[in-house]
């Protein structure tokens, strides 16, 4: 195995491992408020679970992120591609933006979820309000994502 | 495809007639009752006693459905729940109307048995406990009220710790001590001479024992069979009481038709409120389909002769409900524009435009063929199968009809369950990323046209043609400028294109910068204006932007799957390898598919709201209700 190699798969540990954990504080956030409202008013369970699934989506990214650059890229196994230091350094680099922005905007949208959930629990017939106020957070991570996942699967590797 | 024109409809009528007056225009089905403007004579006259005793009269109704919900469930044999109301034509309903005293009487048997059955519980709970405390006595085979004192010596019963060890047998005074069998602790009996009582009772109850709190002439045993009897009797005298309320299980659906009987009559009531009125007339204003108003008036009229009715100019300050007429398969998307905010009364429809690009993008977005004919099935089954409430089902119908959009990107972009490699009609976004994007963001470009358009043609229908004109040209052009850029880079030897596109764009900036001001009257403001204008383009910039989220949400939907179908090929060796697999196969497709589905939902209408609405909707309508159609239990024919 390559320097190379090691560097590009470093990156897509980084990638799944801070937008997954972003969407973890964020979800595990959102459902405990939820589980509050929900011992004052069972009916709103399937509110609560919409919005609960918002900040999930960024653990997602990281994650499609990271597959496609250990098992696409790097084609990790017993014939795998030698990424050089250039290679694996820029796949570092590459992975960075899904990581850390999924991270933020999945703990900050967990933020705006929760204020939406308490929303929907003083006020009916919110819920669309509360999804559309969480689904702003949600573009910062798209963008970065983009970047990533464009990036990754542009990178030019050596066999 | 276009509004509805509202009449306004004034009816003035006897007080004494109201009922059939009100009783013809809720069964037209098409009348919307409104406070009455402010009249000469009359006055409007809160009184409230019918009203009250109606509501009081509809939650006994409600607590009686409840109640018999609640008996039957705890009987094993539950209500089935109601998916949406009874169908039901007038003259049924109203013979449950006329039915009301017996039906009340029934409820009044329910509130009853409620009662009773809650007392034998509390007594239940009572005698339980009471038996729970009396049973560490049990094998004393003595009267509780045996141990007491006599002149010269006195006998204490005492439950302590288990195995303590009898705290009097150190004791400077004389004491006698039997032990009796108890599982709960240690129970002694102590005689001890009556002077010894009070230090004997110290003793005792510094080694954890208390004295026995029961004083009564029964053996333990025969106390705690006698509250065994007695809760027997109670539990089937509860018994009973559940079959009698069980039997009144065959009033149930009379009971929820009642229910929205006294609704009904609970909406009229509170309808008249705001009636004005004299002593022995009162004055009526709603508003109808003009097409059926007239229809509505000649039905009224035939019913009584001392009627007045009119129909009514629309003023300045009315605020007609609105009522949208869309082809079918445009019907369910209303419900997605009215969770934002119904159209305003004459305001051009959005939902026929939103629609397409609802469809369009949640196709994208979910992007893949095998998903949507999965979704299309199941909503097609639920909307086939299982009675759904109106606004369920409009949603239901808008996912049914989406996975058709699916079913198509999926053919187009080679999206089957993810599959690696499958075919596509026109390219796969994994090959080619970047035209995907660019595919997203001329869509975005589109979607923002259109609602620019419809922007325009708003002004100038208001009679603003300069106003509309300017206010969206300049931008078609940026797009057309930037649309040259963009073929440039697909046919490069073009030279002329370059040029066209910043001729073209630094017309449109110009543009911006001499007309945007226009608005206001000094020249400072209209330089202003021009400005803003051209720093409004960064919001534009912004907006097309936005919707490089379709590309970012197609990939990462059609990704997770690839990625799920190599996790499940892992395990694909041997047979039990295979079960696993198609297992887990099944568990994270559904997964990825939910939550692709949230995503092709929430951003898309996300998409609709900000960035199409955002460009000409003023919404703030109030969508049409009928009176009779608040109903929660029937529905009329």
């Amino acid at each position: 195995m390559t320097m190379g190699n090691v560097l590009g798969m470093v990156g897509a540990a980084l990638a799944v491992f801070l937008a997954c954990a972003g969407s973890a504080i964020g979800v595990s956030r959102t459902g405990q408020a939820g589980a509050g409202l929900l011992s004052k008013n069972p009916n709103k369970f399937v509110d609560v679970m919409i919005l609960q699934a918002l900040p999930a989506t960024q653990g997602l990214y990281g994650f499609v992120v990271a597959f496609l650059a250990v098992f696409v890229k790097i084609k990790f196994g017993a014939n795998m591609n030698h990424l050089t230091y250039e290679e694996g350094l820029s796949m570092l680099i590459l992975c960075l933006p899904v990581g850390i922005a999924g991270f933020a905007s999945a703990v900050l949208q967990g933020s705006v979820a929760v204020s939406g959930i308490n929303m929907i629990g003083k006020q009916e017939k919110q819920l669309v309000k509360a999804i559309v106020l969480t689904a702003m957070v949600e573009l910062f991570a798209i963008f970065a994502f983009i970047v990533s996942i464009l990036g990754v699967l542009q990178l030019g590797v050596t066999a | 495809m276009s509004y509805v024109k509202m009449s306004k409809i004034r009816i003035v009528g006897l007080r004494a007639e109201r009922n059939v007056i009100m009783n013809v225009l809720e069964r037209s089905g098409s009348f919307e009752i409104a406070p009455t403007g402010e009249l000469g004579a009359g006055e409007r006259v809160r009184e409230t006693s019918h009203l009250d005793k109606v509501t009081v009269r509809r939650s006994r109704l409600g607590f009686a459905i409840d109640f018999l919900n609640r008996v039957c469930a705890e009987a094993g044999r539950p209500n089935k729940k109601p998916a949406g109301r009874a169908v039901m034509g007038y003259d049924d309903f109203y013979d449950v109307a006329a039915k009301e005293y017996e039906l009340l009487a029934a409820v009044d048997e329910l509130e009853k048995i409620s009662f009773e059955r809650v007392e034998i519980k509390s007594q239940i709970s009572k005698l339980q406990n009471l038996n729970r405390r009396l049973a560490p006595y049990k094998s004393v085979e003595a009267r509780f009220s045996d141990f007491r004192s006599t002149d010269s010596a006195a006998a204490i019963l005492a439950l302590g710790p288990s195995a303590a060890p009898n705290p009097l047998s150190d004791a400077d005074f004389p004491s006698h001590a039997e032990n009796y069998g108890c599982a709960e602790g240690t129970l002694i009996g102590v005689i001890v001479q009556k002077a010894d009582r009070e230090s004997a009772l110290e003793r005792l109850s510094a080694a954890g024992f208390a004295p026995c709190p029961f004083d009564g002439d029964s053996v333990p045993a025969e106390a705690i069979a006698r509250n065994d009897a007695e809760i027997a009797r109670l539990e089937n005298r509860d018994a009973e009481l559940l079959q009698a309320a069980l039997d009144y299980n065959r009033y149930i659906d009379e009971f929820m038709t009642l229910f929205d009987v006294l609704g009904l009559e609970v909406e009229k009531s509170e309808a008249e409120l705001d009636f004005v009125r004299t002593n022995s007339a009162f004055v009526l204003e709603g508003w109808a389909p003009e097409e059926t108003a007239g229809r509505i008036l000649d039905e009224v009229r035939s019913k009584t002769d001392n009627v007045v009715t009119a129909v009514c100019q629309i003023d300045k300050d009315d605020k007609p409900p609105t009522l949208n007429t869309n082809v079918k398969i445009v019907k369910p998307f209303e419900g997605i524009t009215n969770m934002y905010s119904a159209p305003a009364y004459g305001e051009i429809d959005p939902n026929p435009f939103m629609s397409v690009f609802f469809f369009v993008f949640f196709g994208i977005i979910l992007g893949d063929a095998g998903y949507g004919l999965v979704l299309s099935v199941l909503c097609f089954l639920a909307l086939k199968f299982i009675k759904l409430e109106k606004s369920v089902r409009g949603m239901i119908q808008v996912f049914g009809i989406c996975g058709v959009s699916a079913v198509v990107a999926g053919a187009v972009f080679g999206g089957y369950f993810g599959i690696a490699g499958a075919p596509a009609l026109w390219f796969n976004p994994m090959d080619n990323p970047i035209l995907m994007l660019a595919v997203s963001l001329v869509l975005g470009v589109i979607h923002l046209s259109v609602g620019y358009g419809i922007n325009m043609v708003k002004k100038i229908k208001n009679g603003h043609i300069a106003d509309g004109i300017l206010s969206v040209i300049f931008i078609y052009m940026i797009f057309i400028g930037v649309g040259f850029f963009a073929l440039n880079l697909i046919i490069p030897s073009a030279k002329w294109l370059t040029t066209a596109a910043l001729y073209t764009l630094a017309a449109a900036m110009a543009g911006i910068l001499l007309t945007n001001g226009r608005a206001s009257k000094k020249l400072g403001g209209k330089i202003i204006g021009g400005l803003s204008g051209l720093y409004g383009l960064i919001n534009l910039f912004s907006d097309v932007l936005s919707y490089a989220r379709l590309f970012g949400l197609a990939l990462s939907s059609g990704a997770v799957g690839l990625a799920f179908n190599m996790l499940a090929a892992m395990f694909f060796t041997g047979p039990v390898g295979y079960i696993i697999g198609a297992i887990l196969l099944v568990v994270l497709h559904s997964l990825n598919m939910a939550l692709s589905l949230l995503s092709a939902f929430v951003h898309n209408i996300r998409l609709q709201y900000l960035e199409f609405y955002g460009k000409f909707y003023e919404g703030g309508g109030r969508p049409f209700t009928p009176m009779g159609g608040k109903t929660k239990y029937v529905r009329f024919q």
